[in-house]
């Protein structure tokens, strides 16, 4: 009788393949609906860039795909991080001909030129309009302004320097300005106390004379003519009974 | 196309792949995991060639059910029908030994006095049980093996 030994090894059987196939199934479905979602994302994306795009999306998304936008949108900022990386190291301009090559650099750099051009003009145009002294009156606003059209090329630019002028002179009106109007009421009341101030004056309590010195007890002027003057109105007010 | 749809892909083709793959592994994990490691032991436990040599894997098979069976299978027998091999891996008890043909039975003593003898009892040998306990030893070593070759058939076909 041959010697015989039975010899068992495990594999995959039929029902775990088949619960595989099941799984490869379900994975397939889930990568169709996040084709579909990754679609859907792109084309809004690209529906969105425009200038009167806004930045939130306009239709209710689920979730996860939001998540995946979000996700998106941090691949791109990403991507821009690692294009500004490049860019500061363009400032070395042996290490920016390795990455960009010499006429594109060149072109990159006449460009932040012209930025800078733009941002430096920018900085002295909102420097004058800050100045309060020129906005008090409507043509120390137009007279800035037009310092400002003179300095500060372009139309955009214009516009803005317009805005920033018409917002100056919106807070001249606000409290603390100087067109603030609350102030004169405010001067008027305090100088009009009311019925007692009324009965004072024609009393002779108060007198308004020209020389606001002898209203309040101090020496006069050495002038002889003023004071000749203040006594002849104040014998003439005490005639009357309203001086004592 | 997309990750996704790459490894759906990948996964179809591994499960369809799977039952082929495992063919054509099956026999070399036999062959080197266990039949290999049986004849070394046996040359080292001074097995004659011929038993060694008729040492095979059978009846391998590839059943629904997840398992690879196959026998480990040892049949020598001398040209009078005794089992050699049995003898050598389950032992012999004492046992009394005549000639059958030959008019005597041949032997040498003390390395150098040749005897002669109608019949006598001899010693049974010691059952050594390489087969059983190489089998047991290895199986699991086959088993890692095969489990290995298996993740790599998987890591492939996913990478494709």
């Amino acid at each position: 009788m041959p010697v015989v030994e039975k010899v068992s090894l495990s594999i995959l059987s039929d029902s775990e393949l088949k619960s595989l196939e099941q799984k490869i199934v379900k994975l397939e479905s889930l990568a169709d609906r996040k084709q579909a979602a990754t679609n859907e994302i792109s084309r809004k994306k690209t529906r969105q860039t425009g200038i009167f795009a806004s930045t939130e999306g306009q239709d209710a998304l689920p979730s996860s795909i939001i998540k995946k936008r979000r996700k998106l949108t941090d691949n791109i900022s990403r991507e821009s991080d690692s294009i500004l990386a490049a860019l500061d190291k363009s400032r070395d301009k042996k290490s920016a001909a390795a990455i960009v090559k010499k006429s594109e650099f060149t072109k990159l750099q006449q460009k932040v030129n012209v930025q800078e051009n733009i941002l430096n003009n920018i900085t002295r145009g909102q420097n004058l309009l800050s100045g309060a002294s020129g906005l008090a009156t409507p043509g120390g606003i137009l007279s800035a302004a037009s310092g400002a059209a003179r300095i500060i090329p372009g139309l955009a630019i214009a516009i803005a320097a317009a805005q920033f002028v018409a917002d100056k002179y919106i807070a001249q009106f606000g409290a603390g300005g100087t067109k603030d109007t609350r102030i004169k009421i405010r001067d008027e009341d305090l100088s009009n106390i009311g019925v007692e101030n009324e009965t004072d004056i024609t009393s002779g309590r108060k007198l308004f004379l020209s020389n606001p010195l002898r209203n309040q007890g101090l020496p006069t002027g050495n002038s002889n003519t003023q004071n000749i003057r203040d006594g002849i109105r104040i014998f003439n007010l005490r005639q009357e009974g309203s001086y004592q | 196309m997309p990750d996704d749809m790459k490894l759906v892909f990948n996964l179809t083709r591994f499960e369809m792949q799977y039952p082929q793959f495992i063919q054509s592994i099956a026999p070399k994990i036999a062959d080197e995991e266990i039949l290999n490691p049986i004849k070394s032991r046996m040359r080292d436990f001074g097995y004659s060639q011929k038993i060694i040599d008729s040492t095979r894997i059978e009846n391998l098979q590839i059943s629904n059910l997840g398992q690879i069976e196959f026998d480990v299978v040892s049949d020598y027998k001398s040209e009078l029908g005794f089992d050699v091999a049995e003898a050598r891996e389950k032992g012999t008890s004492r046992h009394f030994i005549k000639p059958i043909n030959a008019k005597a039975l041949s032997f040498i003593v003390g390395g150098f006095i040749r005897g002669f003898s109608k019949g006598h009892w001899v010693k049974g040998i010691t059952a050594s049980n390489v087969i059983e306990k190489t089998v047991a030893e290895f199986t699991p070593i086959a088993q890692i093996k095969l489990n290995e070759e298996t993740d790599l058939f998987l890591q492939r076909s996913i990478e494709q």
